[in-house]
C-alpha cells in the first residue's frame, strides 16, 4: 500500500484549508500512484469548540454527506485514491457533534468511518462519542482508525491489534510539548502491539480568549509512519508537508509474540476506572461553556491570565 | 530518593554472577535509595538454566535482605528459578520492605523453552515513597499488565525484567514508551548476556531519567512521585495532557479485552 500522510497548515478561512487539501490531493497523486491519503484530525481547521474559536460556529460544522464530503468523494473518483479523512466536525443537526473520521474508497463511496470514542475537553460536553471500536475490511486487509485521543487509550490500539488490523491510522495534533514523547508513544504502540501506524497531523496555532484567559495551543506536526522496528519517516514539526511511503504488512514480530502470552480472563480490571479518578470533568467543562462556575482546570497556577502551550 | 537499578553480564558461574552483581549494589547503594531493582534471572549462567540451587538461593536472598536494611530501602530481588513440590519450575520475584520482609511477591512458570510465562495476578504495593507496581518478565511487554498496575493506582513500576525481543532497538525504546502512555514511573532491570540486551532504564513519561544500553554496572536516578501525581491530575487547560490516557477510559468499550480471541 502506497500511502500519502498530508500534514495540513490550520488556516483562518476553513475554505482555504479546504482548497489546500484538495490540491495536496492533487498533487501527491499526479506525483505518482497512491492508495490512500491520509489527513490528520479536524483537516479544515479547528473546531468552533476549541478555546476560542466560537466564531467558527455553524462555518466548520460539516453536514455527511453534504457538499465538503461530495467534493472529496469526486477527488477521489477522479484519482481513483482512498482518502481518510482525518477528521470533520459533523454536525448531527440536533444541536450535538460527532468528531468523525470517513474511509472514501477509489469510487467515491464512503467505505468507512470511525468516530472519536475518548472526548477530549469540551468534546465531552457537546459530543456524541462512538459506541464501539472496529476494524475496516479493505483492499489493504483488515485497518484500523484511532481519532487522536482514542491513541491515548492503549486499550484501542491493543483493541484493534487484536480484532486484526496490521495497519493503524491515528488522524490527530501533535500538541508542542508533547512531541517527543509522543513520536516515541506512537513507536511504541506499534512495537507492542506488532502493527504499522500511520500518524497524521497538523501544524498551527489557537488563540483566543475563553473567560479573561488568553488561550494559545501549538501544534507542532510531526506526522509520521512507524513499524514494529521504528519510525519509517517522519515530517518535521512546523511546516506542511507530505509524506509518501510504501507500506507492508509488518512481519511477525515480538509484539505476536506477546500477545499468544496473553491471559484475557486475568484482565478485567481493565474494565474499572482509573483508581484515581475523582472528578466529574464533563460537569467542570459543561459549567465553564456556560459561564455557570469556573474553569477549575489545575488547581495549582489556575488563576493564570495565560494558559495553552507556551508561557 | 533514589532508584538504583542493577545491570551485570553473566559470569561462568551463578556464583560468581552473584557475587559481582551483590558486591556492586553494596558499594554503590546509598542510603539515598528509595527502591534497588535487580533483573529477571538475576543470577543464572543463561535463560533456560536449571533451579538455582538452594544455598546459592539463601545466601543471595540474606544478602539482598541485608542491603535493604542498612540502606532502609526496597529491593526487587530479580528472579530466580525455584522447584515445586509437584515438580516444574517456577521463576520468582520478590519485593523486600526495607525491614527485610517480603512484602510482595510475584512467580511465573518457567515455560518449556525456558522462558518465563505470563500470570494472573498484579500487586501493588503502597509504600512510604508512593504506589509501587511488581512486574516479573514478560508481562512487563504485554500492554495489559502494565495498564492494570496504574489503574490500581500504582506509580511506579518495578520490573525484572529482560530485554530479549527480537526488535531491540524499538524495545528499548518501548521502556520509556509503557511510561508515557500509562503516566508512570518505570524501573526497568535487565541483564546481559547472548541473548538479553540490557537496556536497564528508569524512565519518565517525559523521557528517560537514566539509561545503561549495554553498558554492566548500577544505575542510578532520582525518584519525586510527586511528578507522576502532578502528571496525572486533570488539566483543562491544554497545558498538560498526559493524565487523559487515566481518566477518559470508556470501560464499556474494552470487553474483548477479556475474551479469549483467536
Amino acid at each position: 500500500m502506497r500511502v500519502a500522510v498530508v500534514q495540513t497548515q490550520w488556516v483562518d478561512d476553513h475554505e482555504d484549508g479546504l482548497r489546500n487539501a484538495y490540491q495536496a490531493i492533487e498533487d501527491v497523486c499526479g506525483a505518482g500512484d497512491i492508495d490512500l491519503v491520509c489527513f490528520p484530525e479536524f483537516l479544515l481547521g479547528p473546531p468552533w469548540y476549541m478555546p476560542g474559536q466560537d466564531g467558527l460556529k455553524g462555518r466548520t460544522d460539516t453536514p455527511i454527506p453534504g457538499p465538503i464530503v461530495d467534493g472529496f468523494q469526486s477527488l477521489a473518483r477522479k484519482l481513483s485514491t482512498h482518502i481518510l479523512l482525518g477528521s470533520l466536525v459533523e454536525d448531527l443537526q440536533d444541536g450535538m457533534y460527532r468528531n468523525t473520521s470517513l474511509l472514501i474508497g477509489r469510487q467515491g463511496v464512503i467505505t468507512g468511518r470511525a468516530v472519536k470514542a475518548h472526548a477530549f475537553g469540551n468534546e465531552m460536553v457537546v459530543c456524541r462519542q462512538s459506541d464501539s471500536l472496529g476494524v475496516l475490511s479493505t483492499e489493504f486487509g483488515q485497518i484500523g482508525i484511532a481519532v487522536c485521543s482514542d491513541f491515548w487509550i492503549p486499550e484501542v490500539v491493543r483493541l484493534l491489534a487484536l480484532a486484526g488490523a496490521r495497519t493503524i491510522f491515528v488522524p490527530g495534533g501533535t500538541l508542542e510539548q508533547n512531541q517527543p514523547l509522543m513520536v516515541n508513544a506512537l513507536r511504541t504502540a506499534a512495537y507492542l502491539n506488532d502493527v504499522n501506524i500511520v500518524y497524521a497531523s497538523s501544524v498551527g496555532v489557537v488563540r483566543g480568549k475563553r473567560g479573561d484567559r488568553l488561550v494559545e495551543i501549538h501544534f507542532a506536526g510531526t506526522s509520521l509512519v512507524a513499524g514494529p522496528q521504528g519510525v519509517i519517516t517522519q515530517a518535521g514539526s512546523d511546516e506542511p508537508e507530505t509524506l509518501v511511503v510504501d507500506l507492508d504488512e509488518p512481519a511477525h514480530g515480538d509484539g505476536r509474540r506477546w500477545q499468544q502470552l496473553r491471559r484475557p480472563a486475568a484482565y478485567r480490571a481493565l474494565l474499572t476506572p482509573y483508581a484515581g479518578a475523582d472528578r466529574d470533568l464533563a460537569a467542570e467543562l459543561r459549567a465553564s461553556l456556560t459561564g455557570g462556575g469556573p474553569d477549575r482546570g489545575r488547581p495549582a497556577g489556575a488563576t493564570s491570565a495565560h494558559e495553552g502551550t507556551r508561557p | 530518593m533514589t532508584i538504583f537499578v542493577a545491570q551485570h553480564a553473566r559470569r561462568a558461574t551463578p556464583e560468581a554472577t552473584a557475587d559481582a552483581i551483590l558486591d556492586d549494589l553494596d558499594s554503590r547503594v546509598t542510603d539515598e535509595a528509595s527502591f534497588v531493582v535487580l533483573p529477571e534471572n538475576a543470577f543464572t549462567t543463561g535463560d533456560a538454566g536449571p533451579a538455582l540451587h538452594r544455598p546459592l538461593r539463601e545466601r543471595c536472598l540474606d544478602r539482598l535482605t541485608a542491603l535493604a536494611r542498612t540502606r532502609g530501602t526496597y529491593v526487587l530481588t530479580g528472579s530466580w528459578a525455584e522447584e515445586r513440590p509437584g515438580g516444574g519450575l517456577m521463576q520468582v520475584a520478590r519485593l523486600l520492605d526495607p525491614r527485610g520482609s517480603e512484602c510482595a511477591r510475584v512467580e511465573r512458570p518457567v515455560l518449556p523453552d525456558g522462558t518465563t510465562g505470563t500470570g494472573d495476578d498484579f500487586p501493588v504495593v503502597e509504600t512510604p515513597f508512593g504506589h509501587v507496581g511488581v512486574l516479573l518478565g514478560p508481562d512487563f511487554w504485554l500492554v495489559e499488565p502494565p495498564r492494570i498496575e496504574c489503574l490500581t493506582g500504582a506509580e511506579l513500576l518495578l520490573v525484572a525484567g529482560s530485554l530479549d525481543g527480537t526488535q531491540q532497538a524499538a524495545q528499548r525504546a518501548a521502556v520509556w514508551g509503557i511510561a508515557t502512555l500509562n503516566t508512570v514511573a518505570v524501573a526497568f532491570a535487565g541483564s546481559l548476556n547472548e541473548r538479553c540486551g540490557g537496556g536497564s532504564a528508569v524512565a519518565a513519561p517525559e523521557g528517560f531519567l537514566a539509561e545503561a544500553g549495554t553498558d554492566e554496572g548500577v544505575i542510578e536516578a532520582p525518584w519525586d512521585v510527586a511528578r507522576i501525581r502532578h502528571l496525572r491530575e486533570p488539566d483543562l487547560r491544554f497545558q498538560q495532557t498526559l493524565w487523559f490516557g487515566l481518566w477518559a477510559r470508556r470501560t464499556e468499550l474494552y470487553t474483548d479485552l477479556t475474551a479469549q480471541v483467536s
